[in-house]
């Protein structure tokens, strides 16, 4: 891979063909490495014409390691949609299944009528009454560094 | 064909294969050997010499070989495409009853300073940080809502033993809706036991709770990872187990409490000292958890972490002292291991098990929802991207429905990897999206140099390559007894 090189405005430019790169691979490389340079893209002859402009200053050699990397994620997107359409069919099917049944079906049930009767209320009531009780009596305002509680009776500042 | 230590799994050598006798199926050179395994979930291990005769279809259909090759559906014109499709739909679509393990977060406060700490915890005086009892209360709603019979509330912090108010709610309240629901329901507690005192491990026994914390091993390297600035951290994580320990030798009903080692890169040089530490205390389960640059672990990663290969190097050093250990009639068993030889030898394959979001759910203090704890993680770092819905607001099937949720199952998908794709450890191994985009900035991760990559391969090199020893196997097909436990 041929690199052009500008240490001085932070930038490598290179070249991939078309024909093996698709645009959103190329989208997807530059969103993984949105932290690490900004990318920019044209098209000639064939080829996506790519500047990687480094967000922090690299010498040569850093902006080389960079273009590099860029090229293997490039290079992962791509063989990851053919990977993606060869088993697109099992994929789906798996992933359909999972997320309706994780759902509980189309239709999942309703909670059951019990839980909605005065009783069963009225115990969620006093159980969070209780609760609420226990963290004002109980639940220092303050704790020591260590995480002991202060004694509610000791006063700090 | 991949050899041991590498991170490419080309497929070189099918193309001489003859298509008439030859399965599609993945390999990989293991100590001079060839592994061979399959969608089926079916393995075999070969001489180089033999898996070239069968790439060449001379392996005969009745000699031992071919029968063996026949039997694990590794010859083409002898597969059973009833059985391998029942197979397949049991193991691929029907064992999906939603999320059973569901996280409550029920305080961000930590009393340690644990040097590795994942959580992303604040000061034990930042109260504010706490769940508060209505928040709890809605995403003890969200987890019944789930379609899961088995249903385990696991707490975690921080420390949530500071919020001791809500854990004892949140057991008290999932109690009172099982009335109704009748679920199978558990409790876990994840704590450091400082504030386990014996009036709350009172409580927490009768209420039938589990529990876990850390052990990293002898006292100097579990206080050096594990500081606790109101005291020694080892002794009383010792203390405390020694005691749940006597409550279950008295006869209390409890599950054997659970240390997790988190390996540092202190640990490296002493698998064996840790084994010890966690048997002497009657422990027969061992958890090498491996650290992970994810959290505060990130920030001080030169220090603390280490290379994929060195981790299974610490690995496989473990497992051989756990099998010496055998030898000397001590019974422990590492709980990895466990899982991966039940998906290997037993076919027993969840096929997502970080399907984050369909199979666990994250509760933060403030209600926020996750896919899962790791991706919680993140958000105390900043990175909300895995947050699906919020208590209160979200439905039980928005969150399910959270285009996170889908794009996690699809780049946990083995089929849709590519270096996954053509692993031999493929059938068996799990992908974790978290990771993913945690250390490389995608989802989907980039396999040939992700660190979860790297270690489960080479953990799975260090079984597979004990599993060709007779003797060894024989204790690694006992750990097996463990499964139910």
């Amino acid at each position: 891979m041929k690199l052009d090189i500008d240490a001085k405005a932070r930038e490598v430019s290179f070249s991939v063909p078309t024909k093996v790169y698709s645009e959103d691979a190329l989208r997807i490389a530059a969103a993984v490495f949105e932290n690490r340079c900004e990318a920019s893209a044209g098209l000639a002859k064939g080829r996506h014409e790519l500047t990687l402009k480094a967000r922090k200053a690299l010498d040569a050699k850093g902006l080389e390691a960079l273009a590099g990397e860029f090229a293997n994620e490039l290079l992962n997107q791509e063989y990851r949609f053919v990977v993606a359409r060869f088993n697109r069919k099992v994929a789906d099917l798996i992933a359909a299944q999972t997320l309706l049944a994780a759902r509980g079906g189309e239709n999942p049930p309703a909670a059951p009528e019990g839980e909605k009767s005065p009783a069963f209320q009225a115990e969620v009531k006093k159980l969070l009454a209780e609760t609420a009780d226990e963290i004002r009596r109980t639940m220092p305002k303050r704790i020591a560094p260590q995480g002991s509680p202060i004694p509610p009776e000791t006063s700090v500042g | 064909m991949a050899e041991r230590g590498s991170r490419l799994t080309s497929p070189s050598g099918l193309l001489e294969k003859e298509p008439r006798k030859v399965a599609p199926h993945n390999a990989r050179l293991l100590g001079g050997k060839v592994l061979l395994t399959n969608d089926a979930g079916e393995h075999a291990v070969l001489g180089e010499a033999d898996y070239r005769r069968f790439l060449a279809g001379g392996v005969g259909d009745q000699e031992p070989l071919g029968q063996e090759l026949s039997r694990k559906d590794f010859v083409r014109d002898q597969l059973d495409f009833k059985r391998l499709a029942e197979s397949a739909v049991e193991r691929f679509l029907l064992r999906w009853p939603g999320p059973s393990v569901h996280t409550v977060v029920v305080t961000r406060r930590c009393n340690f300073k644990c040097v590795y700490c994942h959580a992303s915890v604040v000061d034990a005086s930042r109260v504010e940080t706490d769940m508060t009892p209505e928040t709890a209360a809605g995403a003890v709603d969200l987890a019944f809502d789930s379609p899961n019979p088995k249903l385990t509330i696991e707490f975690q912090g921080g420390e949530p033993l500071l919020n001791w108010p809500v854990v004892k709610f949140v057991v008290e309240y999932a109690k009172l809706k099982n009335r109704e629901r009748r679920k199978d329901l558990h409790f876990g507690l994840i704590s450091n036991f400082s504030l386990l005192d014996d009036a709350k491990l009172d409580w927490l026994c009768e209420q039938g709770v589990s529990f876990c914390t850390s052990l990293d091993g002898p006292a100097a390297l579990h206080n050096k990872n594990r500081t606790f600035l109101g005291g020694n951290s080892h002794e009383l994580v010792v203390d405390r187990l020694k005691a749940i320990q006597a409550r279950r030798a008295a006869g209390a009903k409890l599950d054997a409490p659970n240390a997790i080692c988190t390996v540092s890169r202190f640990s490296l040089s002493q698998p064996e000292a840790v084994i010890d530490q966690l048997v002497e205390l009657g422990l027969e389960r061992v958890q090498l958890g491996p650290l992970d640059p994810i959290g505060f672990a990130r920030r001080s990663w030169e220090t603390i972490g280490y290379t994929p290969a060195e981790y299974a190097a610490f690995y496989g050093r473990a497992i051989d002292h756990l099998i010496k250990l055998d030898s000397k009639g001590v019974k422990a068993y590492e709980k990895m291991a466990l899982v991966l030889l039940l998906r290997v030898l037993q076919g027993r394959h969840w096929r997502f098990p970080y399907a984050d979001g369909v199979a666990r759910l994250a509760y933060d203090w403030d209600g926020s929802v996750y896919t899962a704890e790791d991706g919680r993680l993140l958000a105390a770092d900043g990175d909300g991207f895995f947050k699906i819905g919020e208590v209160g607001r979200s439905r039980y099937e928005d969150l399910i429905e959270h285009p996170t949720v889908k794009a996690s199952l699809y780049a946990a998908s083995p089929w849709s990897q590519p270096m996954c794709f053509q692993c031999a450890y493929n059938p068996f191994c799990t992908v974790q999206p978290v990771h993913g985009h945690a250390t490389q900035g995608s989802l989907w991760g980039q396999m040939p140099t992700n660190g979860w990559c790297g270690k489960m391969m080479g953990v799975f090199d260090e079984l597979f390559t004990r599993l060709q020893d007779p003797e060894k196997r024989k204790v690694l097909e006992s750990w097996l007894e463990y499964k139910d436990r």
